[in-house]
């Protein structure tokens, strides 16, 4: 809740990413509900729940990913799920699957490629089809993914010991960790691709936003340095822990 | 005179031990050299040209080669009049005019134009230039190429078709392993998705609602090991959507690999593939009893199934099938056999009716029938040396083949099956050794049975990417893998085992008798043969087009490093330069890397050149490394292969990307 509530104290705190909802014009009527005044986000009206009744092999869900011809997939404890006519199918280690536990989902939608990061390795699903990367065979800096996106040609991948960069047209690999950026401490949690850059979440660093035309990292931290986790006792607080992070549409 | 003969006795022999003393005291200073160069004790005297003596500049694939007039590709016109040829060794299309056989205007087009494409309006003709990842429009009003854009790396193949979305152009970048998509107007790529494992060739359905590509070399599927090694491999048939460049489905061929041809039959919705059937995890020694290889045609149907039908016969083989052609009109398949210089006739209403009433199990099992191919084969044509791809006129009634080592057009009448001419390009090339040496490489004639030509095994000179039961041991089921040609010049030894002194033991009557079972090649071919090898140059790098990029001089600093970072020295026995000393990146001496597996008979093994290594996967004597990666994060914990335990991640990755660059 904290890291939270500190994203969202950062977003506020850099002009151009605040909410455009602050410069919005007065609210109008929704045409499906008329009496609600017009907002600039949806309202979810309605929920839908899906449980092991449903054919899913888990309750413990890591994330969600609606692609572009809306198809629900749903990265579980127990493989990934695709949801086609109204069910659920699900692909695992059976299938190729680098591991059981789905911890994030991207889609390219150039081509309608599926990258699936796990507990051990990370897995391009084409067309019925898994590669899969692991530290030990590519360029990939840890088997543990937390975090994927696609920027351009590139995807970005947060791991349990630094950022990879895959440059999906050469191939060729780069790494973003504690010895050659910003970053206090390797383990990278999040990665969201903006327009025209990168945000990567750092434990202990904050956010740290990529310019890919200037090749730079720029640091954000806990202005105040009030916000922080005191893990060990005598052993000092730990700042600027970024769990998780999203952008969308101007928002982080 | 009897105390002059003893003194000049007593001079000689001096003379003599002088001359054996100083060569013995030669040897040592020799012995010692090698030695302390390479940090080893158990190297005894090796020759300087391990290590000296050669420089790039020297070895014969960096010379020049002659160009020849070589049709790479074929293309009719709508009207049937012209057609339009890619020679690719030019840098040229030629326009040639049917009626009269005459060439009619030629344009330059640099960078290998490998294959050609005609829009529906027949306005403008597309042109694949693989040495320059680019596909150029020519304009058929002026001939002048114009607008071109840039595709994945070595585009050797493309198809146009119509969607509801616009004209569409799809291309099978063979270098990088995806497909390029793109639109006409303007031509510009709209995606590029992945492909299998060296896409090759491409056909569109009509209606543009799919595009097959046939992909030349098989996946491995299991990601590491000697699992991954014995596993039966296969390769893939992408089938795609032109409109958006969705992948559809990804068909898998079992058991196949060296699918070079593709084309779409529309009375049936049958996508046709030619394949290789390779039989690489039984002792090679089988050639004897035949079928280590034998070609097959993959039919694929509008459901999505495939069934795999033998093009063969049971004592004779048309080896390297690769372009194809399908006679709409007359329900003919036309597939050319590069190494058997035929070309294969299959009726396609016989084939469907053989389909119609065989059971499941008969499908499933139709390859590993080589009599079944009487059912629906009608017949083969006769064709000059090395025929790739083929073309119909629109109208069906001529098949046009590309004879591409014979510098000819050989134009069939579909009726009747029979030649009714050539078109001569040029002389054929007979008197340039490394054209005649091309001719030896690609034909199966060599083998038993004609079962398959060395370009079977090292399409383009290059690797198959898979290993085989050579019987090195001498009881079998030992695999190696298989070696690249590109850059082979001046590596030798050769075989994993360093066996063989140079080329010309290694092609010569031992490996006859051993493999290819059957004749050894008369000397003069042989000598045309290794000039041939010699002058095939490394893999293309497409790493690098510039200087190095700050990773890969990081990578470099790390391949000649003598001392880790913390400053502990590197021996010099385990520093990657010693071994893999430039300018071949090897010292051609045999190594012991801790790679002996549990078949194996021996610790030391040829230490191979780097040249193209980035493009030649697998690697280690017997292919258990897919990656580079592999060969220190699974295959060298032991420090072995080289000092790497020092490295993190970071600096892995960057002696990868140096290693990529040369």
């Amino acid at each position: 809740m904290k890291t939270k509530l500190f994203v969202a104290l950062i977003a506020c705190c850099i002009p151009w990413l605040s909410p455009k909802a602050t410069a919005a014009t007065a609210p109008a009527p929704s045409p499906h509900n008329p009496s609600r005044p017009k907002l600039p986000f949806p309202i979810i009206e309605r929920f839908e729940n899906f449980g092991i009744a449903d054919g899913m092999p888990s309750h413990k869900i890591h994330c969600v990913l609606v692609t572009h011809d809306g198809t629900l997939l749903v990265g579980t404890a127990k493989g990934l799920l695709i949801r086609e006519n109204g069910k659920f199918r699900k692909l695992g280690t059976e299938h190729g699957l680098s591991h059981q536990i789905v911890l994030c989902l991207a889609e390219d939608q150039r081509n309608g490629d599926i990258w699936i990061g796990t507990m051990r390795g990370l897995n391009r699903y084409s067309a019925g089809r898994i590669n899969s990367y692991f530290q030990t065979t590519s360029g990939l800096p840890n088997n543990i993914i937390y975090g994927v996106a696609l920027f351009g040609d590139t995807l970005w991948v947060a791991t349990a010991a630094g950022c990879g960069v895959l440059d999906l047209k050469t191939g060729s690999w780069k790494i973003y960790d504690h010895t050659n950026s910003q970053m206090h401490e390797p383990w990278v949690y999040s990665v969201a691709a903006a327009n025209d850059r990168i945000f990567v979440g750092v434990w202990g660093s904050g956010i740290l936003e990529y310019e890919p035309l200037r090749g730079v990292f720029k640091e954000y931290r806990d202005p105040d340095g009030d916000f922080h986790f005191d893990l060990v006792p005598d052993d000092g607080p730990v700042n600027d822990i970024t769990a998780w992070l999203s952008w969308s549409d101007g928002l982080l | 005179m009897r105390l002059k003969f003893p003194k000049r006795l007593i001079s000689i022999i001096s003379i003599l031990l002088s001359g054996v003393l100083l060569a013995e005291a030669g040897r040592r200073l020799a012995v010692w050299h090698v030695n302390h160069q390479t940090g080893r004790n158990d190297l005894q005297f090796v020759s300087c040209h391990h290590c000296h003596l050669v420089r790039k500049e020297w070895l014969p694939w960096t010379r020049k080669k002659p160009p020849h007039a070589s049709p790479a590709d074929i293309v009719a016109s709508l009207d049937s009049r012209h057609i339009y040829v890619a020679m690719h060794e030019m840098d040229e299309v030629w326009e040639i005019d049917l009626s009269s056989r005459q060439v009619k205007r030629k344009t330059s087009v640099p960078g290998r134009p490998t294959a050609l494409a005609l829009d529906s309006a027949n306005r403008f003709l597309y042109v694949a230039c693989r040495g320059t990842d680019r596909v150029t429009a020519i304009s058929l009003d002026t001939f002048k190429p114009g607008e071109w854009a840039e595709v994945g790396v070595e585009p050797v193949a493309l198809a146009a078709c119509q969607t509801p979305s616009g004209p569409r152009l799809i291309v099978a970048n063979q270098g990088s392993d995806d497909i390029s998509v793109l639109s006409l107007n303007p031509l510009r790529e709209i995606c590029r998705p992945i492909a299998g494992r060296q896409p090759s060739a491409v056909v569109c359905a009509p209606d543009g609602s799919q595009a097959w590509i046939a992909n030349r070399l098989a996946i491995p599927t299991k990601p590491i090991g000697y699992d991954r090694m014995m596993q039966v491999h296969s390769c893939e048939i992408t089938v795609l959507e032109p409109a958006q460049g969705r992948i559809l489905r990804r068909t898998q061929l079992q058991s196949a690999h060296l699918s070079e041809g593709a084309a779409y039959y529309p009375e049936n919705q049958w996508a046709l593939v030619p394949f290789v059937k390779v039989q690489n995890l039984v002792p090679i020694t089988q050639v004897a009893q035949g079928w280590v290889m034998s070609s097959g045609l993959a039919v694929e149907t509008a459901a999505g199934s495939v069934i795999q039908i033998p093009l063969d016969e049971a004592n004779n083989y048309y080896a390297d099938p690769s372009g194809i052609a399908v006679d709409a009109v007359n329900h003919r398949a036309f597939i050319v056999s590069g190494g058997s210089d035929a070309i294969t006739v299959v009726d396609l209403d016989k084939l469907s009716k053989w389909l119609e009433q065989a059971g499941e199990q008969q499908r499933e099992q139709a390859i590993e029938d080589l009599s079944l191919s009487g059912e629906y084969v009608t017949c083969r044509i006769p064709t000059a040396r090395n025929p790739k791809r083929l073309a119909l006129t629109p109208d069906n009634s001529l098949l046009l083949v590309a004879e591409r080592l014979n510098d000819t057009i050989l134009i069939i009448d579909t009726r009747s099956c029979q030649p009714l001419g050539r078109i001569v390009l040029g002389d054929g090339g007979l008197k340039d050794p490394i054209r005649r040496g091309e001719r030896v490489f690609t034909d199966a004639r060599y083998t038993f049975q004609n079962q398959f030509s060395c370009r079977s095994c090292h399409p383009d000179g290059h690797v198959d990417g898979l290993s085989y039961d050579f019987d090195s041991d001498g009881i079998g089921d030992n695999l190696v893998d298989n070696r690249s040609l590109l850059g082979v010049a001046f590596s030798g030894p050769f075989k994993w085992t360093g066996k063989n002194p140079s080329l010309e033991v290694q092609c010569g009557p031992r490996f006859a008798k051993v493999l290819m079972r059957t004749d050894p090649i008369p000397p003069s071919q042989l000598k045309d043969l290794t000039s041939y090898l010699k002058s095939l140059s490394p893999a293309r790098v497409v790493a690098q087009k510039g200087p190095l990029t700050p990773a890969q001089e990081r990578g470099r600093q790390i391949f000649f490093a003598t001392h880790t970072p913390d400053g502990t020295p590197i021996p010099l026995y385990n520093r990657c330069s010693t071994c893999h000393r430039p300018p071949l990146y090897s010292n051609r001496l045999m190594a012991n890397v801790g790679s002996r597996g549990p078949r194996d008979s021996t610790d030391y093994f040829d230490t191979p050149h780097l040249l193209g290594i980035g493009a030649s996967a697998p690697y280690l004597h017997d292919g258990r490394a897919a990656t580079l990666e592999e060969l220190w994060t699974v295959y060298n914990t032991n420090d072995v292969h080289g000092v790497s335990s020092y490295m993190n991640k970071i600096q892995l990755n960057d002696l990868i990307e140096f290693l990529k660059t040369l």
